[in-house]
């Protein structure tokens, strides 16, 4: 009776892991996007300028669940980066639930900004700025294990006098 | 002698009755006057309207505003010099936020505007009854200012609720209060405010009892100025005078809240969470610093303090930082959307800095609306009508007065006049200032001229040291 019992509360645990796993990623995706709805800013300077804006973030992550570094790609704007690439926003945050396991030496997750006139939303855009989302401290990587995320998307307005 | 049948009598008494109807009819439409309300708005426009105000205490006062839509021409018309009354509208302002709009007088103040040359005079004229002014106004010219209505005798008091046409000293009001963590409510007696309460938010309701007013003490001949009603105020809990004069040397900014970048570390505190409205350190001219505080800080509360603080105060979903910056000599401000829920206002500290505090101040008070309106467009999902184009003509056509009572419940000593002038800085781009211009091209002009007077190189206004 007992290993009956075992059984079929095994059963349940292994029928029930795909959605538990589904609930929380969809939570922890809800959560990294409250994160980035508090620190995620775009340039005052090209929102001025009229420039719309593509670029991704790269985090590195450790064992436990650490954040060892975060890395903006090159034509991230440099005046609002520095929050964004500050490990302590995401101090917290259980990217185990992101990753669906626990994290490794060497995990990746990208985060592409698009940042956009909400005015104007498809101008500025070009070829360049497409491929260049993507480059991180000049190298151009081809092929990279990690989890790529839906891009966060900046609707900016302004300036207005 | 042939009887005549009743029901021909009968016949002929309607048919006498149809044709006095619609003579009568006739005689209304020929004989109802017509009058130029547009003139009257100008000369409106060009008189003191700070003349118009009643102070109830230090911070609060009842802006009497005109009724246009309800004009109406007195019954001796032709006689008075095509006399025309324009109802006067109270409104408690400055202070605190202006939550309910219900003040009931037993004072009904009318606008009277009598052709004078190419102009108007413009008087102020009251009724103590709910009596139609049409049958019962008389002219007391013996008055400067003030027309005061005569012929009403006897009734030294009217009716503390006119509308219901009966006495009524004792009220129940009771008032939503759904997005402020506190409420007061202030009962006016006879002029006095003499009932405060502060309660928390939900649906309270607060019962006043004025009193039977003191007919001895109010002689025939004297007329019994009261009013009374409900006004009520939301957050924060109390209605206090102007507040300290705040410098960064003697303002204790609390800090922190700013995030990593650990930039912001002056917080804006006052009505708004610290993670809500943050005044950056970049912020240091003392004006500025002045201004930012008095503006954020204080209970200024008036249409739009209340927008800004229903947005802005408590919720901590959107932020907005106040930034001091050197951007050249075009424009006094900018204030831009930087993320979904971040705005950032910069203060132009080349065309700022050495203006008159009056100046910023209506800056800031601009900005603050730029700030509503973005956070609207976002709430709307970039609604047409919410497109920063369009913010000017919005902030022109709605909300001018609204900044001038801002300004004012600030600055006490300020003219009307200068601070309607202020409130239209930066709005010249709009059609409402185009049509102004067009159809006033002299009262535009000396707007300007008083607008002037409070920028940098000038003197008016109040200068920081």
């Amino acid at each position: 009776m007992r290993t009956l019992f075992l059984l079929l509360a095994l059963i349940t645990a292994i029928a029930t892991a795909p959605a538990q796993n589904s609930s929380h990623k969809e939570a922890a995706a809800k959560a990294l996007v409250k994160i980035f709805d508090k620190h995620c800013k775009y340039s005052g300077t090209l929102i001025m300028r009229k420039e719309p804006g593509l670029y991704a973030l790269k985090v590195k992550l450790g064992a436990g669940n650490k954040v060892k570094e975060i890395i903006a790609s090159d034509n991230a704007p440099a005046d609002v980066i520095g929050e964004m690439t500050d490990p302590a926003i995401f101090s917290g945050y259980h990217w185990e639930q992101l990753l669906g396991r626990k994290t490794r030496e060497g995990d990746l997750v990208i985060m592409p900004i698009v940042a956009i006139s909400s005015d104007e939303p498809t101008s500025g855009f070009s070829p360049e700025k497409f491929e260049k989302q993507f480059i991180f401290q000049g190298r151009k990587s081809n092929f990279e294990n990690c989890l790529l995320v839906q891009p966060y998307i900046i609707r900016y307005s302004g300036p207005v006098t | 002698m042939k009887r005549i049948p009743i029901s021909w009598l009968l016949f002929a008494c309607c048919l006498a009755l149809l044709s006095a109807c619609k003579k009568a009819d006739r005689t209304g439409a020929v004989d109802r006057p017509e009058f130029d309300i547009t003139g009257i708005r100008t000369a409106y426009a060009q008189i003191d309207h700070y003349a118009l105000r009643q102070k109830l205490n230090d911070s609060l006062f009842i802006a009497w505003r005109p009724q246009w839509d309800q004009a109406f021409a007195a019954a001796d018309f032709k006689s008075y010099k095509n006399l025309v009354y324009i109802p006067l509208k109270g409104q408690v302002v400055g202070g605190a936020q202006l939550f309910s709009d219900n003040l009931q007088t037993n004072v009904r103040r009318f606008l009277a505007a009598q052709r004078s040359g190419n102009g108007y005079d413009l008087k102020v004229c009251e009724i103590y009854s709910g009596q139609d002014p049409r049958s019962q106004v008389r002219l007391d010219r013996s008055q400067n200012s003030v027309m005061l209505v005569q012929g009403l005798d006897g009734h030294c008091y009217g009716n503390f609720r006119y509308l219901q046409g009966e006495p009524q000293t004792s009220s129940t009001h009771t008032e939503a209060c759904l997005y402020y963590h506190e409420c007061t409510w202030v009962a006016i007696c006879n002029g006095v405010q003499n009932v405060v309460y502060t309660r928390g938010e939900g649906h309270p309701s607060m019962v006043q009892d004025c009193g039977i007013p003191n007919q001895m003490g109010c002689g025939w001949n004297t007329w019994f100025q009261g009013y009374g009603g409900w006004q009520v105020y939301c957050n924060p809990d109390e209605i206090d005078p102007l507040p300290p004069v705040y410098t960064t040397e003697n303002w204790s900014g609390t800090g922190g809240a700013g995030g990593p970048s650990n930039d912001l570390t002056i917080g804006g505190g006052g009505n708004y969470g610290l993670d809500t409205v943050l005044v950056d350190k970049s912020v240091a001219d003392p004006c500025l610093a002045w201004a930012t505080q008095v503006v954020l800080n204080r209970p200024v509360l008036n249409q739009i303090s209340a927008m800004f603080n229903q947005i802005f105060g408590g919720k901590g979903e959107y932020t907005v930082v106040f930034t001091q910056e050197a951007m050249g000599s075009i424009d006094a401000a900018k204030t831009l959307a930087e993320g979904n829920y971040f705005i950032k206002t910069r203060l132009n500290s080349d065309v700022l800095t050495h203006s008159s505090k009056e100046l910023i101040v209506a800056t800031l008070v601009h900005e603050m609306l730029h700030g509503i309106f973005l956070i609207k467009k976002k709430l709307s999902n970039d609604a047409p009508e919410w497109k920063v184009a369009l913010n000017h003509e919005m902030m022109a056509n709605n909300y001018v007065t609204n900044m001038a009572d801002f300004l004012q419940s600030i600055f006490f000593g300020l003219n009307y006049n200068d601070a309607l002038a202020l409130s239209w800085e930066g709005l010249e781009d709009t059609d409402a200032w185009t049509k102004f211009k067009t159809e006033h091209p002299n009262d535009a002009n000396l707007m300007q001229i008083r607008a002037d007077q409070f920028e940098r190189n000038h003197s008016g206004g109040t200068r920081c040291p």
